[in-house]
């Protein structure tokens, strides 16, 4: 496993830093630090307690200029302000004493954003606020400490925190990262933000109605099972750790009936990857509201029995290719095929093919003698049947990269294995499967994202009936959006699927970096 | 011109002739390629490209240049729906440019995604449309989001400035639909409505009517009662009925979630719960929102229902639209309710049914029960509803056209008798009767219409007079089922649409799943404001 043994530290000369790195005194960078955190610090302060706006009824804070501007269509506004914030007073503290370019760049671009606010009330306070009579002292001073912020980290730079270079060594590779910084900003984070923005509104009519706070996320759940949910999430996690410790030990302990160190490790490792999923399951069934209850376990039983299929298929397939057989190229060719299909003309060929009364399928099955089950019409089998199509669809991914990795081994190893003697099945437990381990969790990975968000299949072929049987989370959340238009609602439930995925991706990242760094070297 | 040039060039422009037999005639009278030239640009494009197909096009109504000078060169953009009912306006498009001398670009959206980018471009000021033809369930959005534009004042001018139609011509039960407060805020256009349709050959023939007079002691007749189609549906199912599945089934229906199945519940129940004294009362109580449809009446339909489904193949819950009509037509059942396409269909695609179609208003109950107060009305003759289920596809003029009038002048087009007369009788592009000029006045009263219409499109006449005396008795019934045109209407249906699925598919019982859909009801109006949509709700039933 040599390419698995070259991950001690870098050589400084390998980073590239080889040039002397500038002095710079870390009192003058502290206090740019400083002070910009005071004036964003006081901006808040300030918008918090003094009014934004000036009206004979008396003062508007910024809160509500804020829902004015959201429910007028300008949501983007305060979302891009405090996100700019935000983001300014991270910059403050986050990049290294070195990175003062992009420091100040960050700064300074976070506190303009955030000067959005001020501005655009500033050139709409008639339209947003028919009747007032100014802005307020809170925003005209949001303004000014805001424009403090943006030029104090360039004025720090030119007078008590000057050094050579001025902008810090290298300070030009960030010209290069910025567009693409830029990009993701504008492309992912801020509509990312902003989704939190309309998560926190309802809609009526298309449009942004109120400002409900966290009742979307309220919705999520069903209030009277949270305790109970909670613990009962609490007893199975318990239950399920001790079996896994009991199950690990005896493992670990009866081979050699030895239980040291490096075993505890191992089996406390493995718990989360038991331990996390159930919990997560479980409380998605008991606690949050119906039917997304219904909806999150349907899409689990989903990506469990797809992702599952396709990789025990993918895998067999892929082993049963990696040897020499006649037209093993175009054979190849042809099984990658259904990758390239789009999903939701599947779907719809899907309802072609599993048709009840005369579809190709249940005619075999009936020509065969077979029972001739209800594909669409039953809720089970509904389920079935989207599995069936994804699984068809998404083998040969698991195929190709599973051959791949197959192909990539060292086949000394192996035959130094057949040389000793070693079985099929032996080289193939031992070491074909330990040695693949990693790339198989990647794939798991990939697929197991991917299936969450499952929509075009069940789109064509059952439109998520019967009832709700095949109305995955994917489907169910475009539903409330699109077709609801409760468009905050659907904000929540997105978050919520986020989160999981989120949850559940950083515990299968751990468990292949765990399996990279330790099982692969091990191996 | 004279005589036979003109007559030549109404031919050709009411798309009776090709555009080469056009130019042969023309050439043979006398014309001059110039003047033949001239008059092929100036006849509408819609005519100019119509096939020489059997029936021919529609009427030419609007005259080339005969618009206000003022539309010349103007542009507007209309939304429809990527469906059938999209035919007639791609067909009188050339007509309507020819005549205004002004542009229509018409964005086809698929039926799904139709209305958010409707609602989209109306909420976020895009305004990119001028007109769309909406599903009347949409109303409740547009009306209460202030989106569409009443047109009382185009309809009230009576210069010639835009083609004329009666309002009144549409029956009592649809032209309630296309008003709101008082206000005329569609244009009509389709008109949707259940009503039965039946196997003729099969209750008339005698063998059947023997063996089911001896089996069940009554005579087989066209059913009056949900509980006579029941008992019908149920002698006939497993029977052979000339069909190509060999046995054939008492009913085909579409059940599929998301495949309109919740209009086959709602025109099926109406007539448990609505009644002369009870006419408002099915979806919430107008007092205070709370949902009805968990009612003694609601679980009688819902088990009706629930008993009706056995007589059609278990395959039926996963059917749309489409599979139930084509199973019908195909000659493998007996009954299908549903919407105004089944007959022309059957005349269009000539399929086994032509002829043998029978067409008639829903049945109705014997006894029907008050959802608000719990009380039963019995009746000695059958309670019959009539309902204007599904989207009864018209126009609508949005508020923030800069070209309103130009908009109105497309849809008024659209809306004129003779263009309507037409359609109806077509059966491929989805436009159903629901007027009185398309009905003939033997056939019911009041009717300006004539049979020839159906007939010269292949229409069997006892079935075209039996089609159009159902549709009007279903309209022109006093008791109607009060259409939900309130904001969420789709997801009070998609909510209904689920729970029904749910009964028909697994253990949920009537009761239980009428109890889920209460509760889905009140959390809509929960998010959406119990107060506002207690208001638009009462202004919908004009209260």
């Amino acid at each position: 496993m040599a390419q698995l043994q070259t991950t001690g530290p870098i050589p400084a000369v390998a980073r590239g830093t080889t040039r002397p790195t500038a002095r710079i005194p870390a009192s003058g960078a502290w206090l740019t630090r400083l002070l910009v955190a005071a004036a964003l610090v006081a901006v808040a302060v300030v918008v918090s307690l003094a009014p934004a706006v000036l009206h004979p009824d008396g003062a508007i804070g910024l809160g509500e200029i804020g829902t004015t501007l959201t429910i007028k269509g300008a949501g983007w506004v305060p979302t891009l302000g405090w996100l700019g914030g935000i983001i300014a007073f991270l910059a403050a503290f986050v990049f290294p004493r070195d990175e003062r370019f992009i420091q100040a760049v960050t700064i300074t671009l976070g506190s303009v954003a955030a000067m959005a606010i001020p501005a655009y009330v500033g050139a709409n306070l008639t339209t947003l606020e028919p009747e007032a009579t100014g802005i307020g002292p809170g925003l005209t001073w949001a303004w000014a400490l805001l424009g403090a912020a943006a030029v104090l980290p360039w004025f720090g730079l030119l007078t008590w925190d000057r050094t050579r270079p001025l902008l810090g060594v290298g300070w030009w590779k960030w010209l290069f990262l910025l567009p693409a910084v830029l990009w993701v900003f504008a492309l992912t984070v801020f509509p990312l933000v902003y989704a939190f923005t309309t998560s926190r509104y309802a809609y009526r009519n298309g449009r942004i109605s109120r400002f409900v706070g966290w009742d979307n996320y309220r919705r999520l759940l069903e209030p009277d099972n949270v305790p109970a949910g909670l613990a009962g999430a609490a007893l199975l996690g318990l239950a399920i750790g001790a079996a896994v410790l009991a199950v690990g030990f005896l493992a670990r302990w009866l081979p050699e009936r030895r239980f040291g160190v490096e075993d505890r490790r191992i089996v406390l490792g493995r718990l989360p990857v038991f331990i996390v999923p159930a919990v997560i399951v479980y409380l998605s069934a008991n606690v949050l509201n119906d039917p997304l209850n219904e909806q999150m376990t349907i899409t689990f039983m989903f990506v469990a029995g797809a992702v599952v299929t396709e990789m025990i298929l993918g895998v067999a397939i892929a082993l049963f290719m990696n040897r020499e057989i006649r037209g093993r190229g175009p054979l190849r060719a042809i099984m990658t095929l259904p990758i390239f299909a789009t999903p939701i003309a599947l779907g719809y060929l899907a309802r072609a093919i599993f048709y009840e009364q005369g579809g190709p399928v249940n005619a075999v099955l009936g020509s065969l003698g077979l029972a001739q089950p209800p594909w669409l019409s039953s809720p089970d089998w509904a389920k079935v049947a989207t599995i069936l199509v994804d699984v068809w669809q998404w083998t040969p991914f698991v195929f190709i990269i599973a051959l791949a990795g197959l192909q990539s081994l060292p086949q000394d190893v192996i035959e130094a294995a057949e040389v000793d003697g070693a079985t099929g099945l032996q080289v193939l437990r031992y070491i074909t499967l330990p040695l693949m381990t990693p790339i198989l969790w990647l794939i798991f990975l990939l697929r197991a994202i991917d299936s969450f968000k499952v929509i075009d299949i069940p789109q064509g072929l059952t439109l998520g009936g019967p009832g709700r049987a095949t109305e995955y989370f994917s489907m169910f959340n475009y539903r409330t959006a699109r077709k609801f238009f409760d468009y905050g609602g659907a904000a929540a439930q997105a978050f919520l699927l986020l989160l999981i995925v989120m949850i559940l991706v950083s515990l299968l990242w751990g468990r292949i970096r765990h399996v990279y760094e330790d099982d692969g070297v091990r191996a | 011109m004279d005589m036979r040039t003109a007559k030549l060039f109404a031919d050709f422009a009411a798309g009776h002739i090709s555009r080469r037999t056009f130019v042969r005639r023309a050439m043979a009278a006398g014309l001059s390629l110039v003047t033949v030239g001239q008059m092929l640009r100036a006849v509408p494009a819609a005519a100019q490209d119509a096939s020489p197909a059997a029936g021919g096009g529609a009427p030419v109504v609007a005259q080339p240049g005969s618009g206000d000078p003022a539309w010349a060169g103007k542009e507007i953009t209309v939304q429809a729906i990527d469906d059938s009912v999209l035919i007639p306006w791609e067909e009188v498009r050339g007509e309507f440019e020819a005549a205004t001398g002004a542009r229509v670009t018409i964005v086809a959206d698929p039926i799904g995604e139709a209305f958010p980018r409707l609602l989209e471009d109306a909420a976020t000021g895009s305004n990119r449309f001028d007109a769309a033809m909406i599903g009347m369930w949409w109303l409740g959005e547009l009306v209460a989001g202030d989106y569409i534009l009443p047109y009382d004042e185009f309809y009230a001018d009576d210069s010639g400035r835009f083609p004329s139609f009666d309002v009144e011509d549409e029956l009592p039960g649809m032209r309630a639909l296309r008003q709101y407060n008082g206000q005329l805020y569609v244009v009509p256009y389709d008109a949707d409505g259940q009503c039965l349709y039946y196997r003729r050959d099969l209750l008339t023939d005698q063998a059947h009517m023997d063996a089911y007079k001896s089996e069940t002691g009554n005579d087989l007749a066209v059913p009056r009662t949900w509980d006579e189609l029941k008992a019908i549906a149920g002698y006939f199912n497993g029977k052979p009925l000339g069909g190509d599945a060999g046995e054939g089934n008492g009913i085909s229906m579409h059940l599929k979630v998301g495949g309109q199945g919740m209009f086959h519940f709602m025109s099926l129940s109406a007539p448990f719960v609505i009644g002369p004294e009870n006419k408002n009362l099915y979806w919430f109580n107008p007092e205070n929102m709370d949902p009805l449809v968990e009612s003694e009446g609601h679980r009688r339909a819902m088990e009706t229902y629930l008993e009706l489904v056995q007589y059609g193949p278990q395959a039926m819950a996963a059917w749309a639209l489409g599979e139930a009509w084509d199973y019908f037509l195909r000659g493998n059942a007996v009954f299908t309710y549903s919407w105004g396409d089944v007959a022309p269909l059957a005349v269009e695609r000539n399929a086994f049914v032509k002829g043998r179609i029978g067409t008639s208003q829903l049945p109705g109950t014997l006894a029907y029960v008050n959802p608000l107060s719990g009380e039963e009305y019995q009746t000695t003759e059958p309670n019959l509803v009539g309902n204007t289920t599904g989207g009864s596809w018209a126009g609508v003029i949005m508020k923030a056209s800069e070209n309103a009038d130009l908009a109105y002048y497309w849809l008024a087009l659209m809306a004129t008798e003779e263009k309507q007369q037409y359609y109806a009788a077509v059966g491929t592009d989805g436009v159903d009767p629901g007027r009185l000029s398309q009905m003939p006045p033997d056939v019911v009263e009041g009717g300006t219409g004539s049979i020839d219409a159906y007939v010269a499109q292949g229409w069997n006449p006892e079935d075209a007079n039996e089609y159009v005396r159902a549709y009007y008795d279903n309209f022109q019934n006093p008791n109607q089922l009060p259409f939900l045109r309130i904001p969420g209407t789709f997801d009070y249906w998609t909510q209904m649409d689920v729970r029904l699925s749910e009964t028909l598919t697994s253990d949920v019982t009537p009761q239980d799943a009428l109890a889920q859909m209460a509760q889905d009801f009140r959390d809509i109006n929960d998010r959406l404001g119990v107060e506002e949509q207690l208001e638009i709700y009462r202004g919908s039933l004009g209260l």
